[in-house]
């Protein structure tokens, strides 16, 4: 069995001989008691007492030796759990609550990661493509700190008739894009950056949700040279996530030399050009 | 609009005011008022929209001059509005 093998299966070499740290496949930062079971098991059978939490919502369980591997991955999937990758793939996605249970959430993030991981998780490129999902603009998933990152915004829509006229909205709004007119709100939507916080606040539901997105970021890192992402899309559409993802991966994959990051790659060959790939993209997927 | 409790949470934050509304919602009949003094930020983005979305009616919401906010809440329950 070779190192670069076991590598891209999500097994990372230890300093201590012979020895690995099982990198697990989690999407969203959640698993069911189940899988959690599974985990418990392997770790107690082969593992030595413990399991690493990482800072991207995974699990790692150390220390499993190089005689176990095939037990180990067999185990695990037999539990429900797939294996970690490494090297140039599409990691893990992050995301935070989201709109299942966060009260300021705007998009279902947890579900949003689960299809992302379905489609794209392990997926070939030049370098790590980490990939985030923020159920809203508060980012608590950090997506700006991802090669792509997603946070949920949405269109608000105005009913006059609920209104109680408290000027909350108004007062709240962080472009400022809500003014009192005759004591109703005016919404300019040419500021609006469809964060979705006069939604969530008005307290008689006069603003509701109109047609949802994300915000997508693209570009950020942490490792050796730390940028956050830039805004790549403002609004995007939910049915078109799968159309940016692609072209971000296209883009990487044209592009990018072995083990660049993906910001990097975009910086080399310019924004203009990246935003361009994605503005096609998006158009042309029906 | 019948008078009735006076809670001031502005000194509150998350997830007290919650409890403090609960209990004092608790003490209240279906269809009674209860006035709250919240802070400004986090509280007022917060508090109204959850009542509302437990079921009571907001009535009132007024921004004060000292940047806090009187809000007026219908518990819910009551059948119909105010007669
Ligand atoms: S990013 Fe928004 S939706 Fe997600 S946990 Fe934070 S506040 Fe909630
Ligand atoms: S927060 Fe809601 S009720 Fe208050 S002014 Fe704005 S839209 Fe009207
Ligand atoms: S969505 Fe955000 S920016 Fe737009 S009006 Fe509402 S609070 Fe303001």
């Amino acid at each position: 069995m070779d190192i670069a093998e076991l590598k891209k299966g999500g097994f990372l070499k230890q300093l201590q001989k012979d020895y690995f740290a099982v990198r697990l496949r989690v999407a969203g930062g959640n698993l069911t008691l189940e899988q959690l079971e599974t985990v418990h098991q392997v770790a107690k059978k082969y593992g030595k007492g413990y399991i690493h939490l990482t800072t991207r919502q995974g699990i790692e369980i150390p220390f499993i030796h190089f005689d176990h591997i095939d037990a180990v991955r067999g185990e695990l999937f037999a539990g429900g759990i797939g294996l970690g990758v490494c090297g140039g793939t599409v990691r893990g996605v992050m995301a935070c609550q989201g709109s299942y249970l966060c009260p300021h959430g705007h998009l279902d993030a947890k579900e949003l990661s689960r299809q992302i991981d379905e489609q794209f998780f392990a997926a070939q490129v030049p370098g790590k493509f980490k990939i985030s999902v923020a159920g809203c603009n508060r980012s608590c998933a950090k997506p700006q700190e991802n090669d792509l990152g997603f946070g949920g915004v949405i269109k608000p829509v105005f009913r006059e008739n609920d209104c109680i006229g408290c000027g909350l909205c108004a007062d709240i709004c962080p472009a400022a894009a809500i003014l009192l007119q005759d004591g109703y709100p005016l919404l300019d939507r040419e500021k609006c950056i469809n964060c979705g916080e006069c939604v969530t606040a008005c307290p008689t539901a006069a603003w509701r949700q109109g047609e949802a997105g994300v915000r997508v970021w693209a570009g950020g890192r942490i490792g050796r040279d730390p940028k956050l992402g830039e805004v790549a899309v403002a609004f995007l559409p939910l049915a078109k996530i799968p159309a940016a993802i692609e072209a971000s991966l296209g883009f990487f994959r044209e592009h990018g030399r072995s083990k660049e990051r993906f910001g990097k790659v975009i910086e080399r060959i310019g924004w203009r050009k990246y935003r361009e790939v994605m503005e096609r993209a998006v158009r042309q997927d029906a | 609009m019948q008078s009735g409790k006076t809670l001031d949470i502005t000194n509150d934050s998350c997830p007290i005011t919650f409890v403090k509304i609960k209990l004092a919602l608790e003490s209240l009949a279906a269809g009674d008022i209860l006035e709250i003094l919240l802070s400004g930020g986090e509280a007022v983005k917060n508090v109204p929209r959850s009542l509302r979305a437990e079921g009571h009616r907001v009535v009132a919401l007024e921004k004060q001059s000292n940047g806090t906010y009187r809000l007026l809440v219908e518990k819910e329950g009551a059948s119909g509005k105010d007669s």
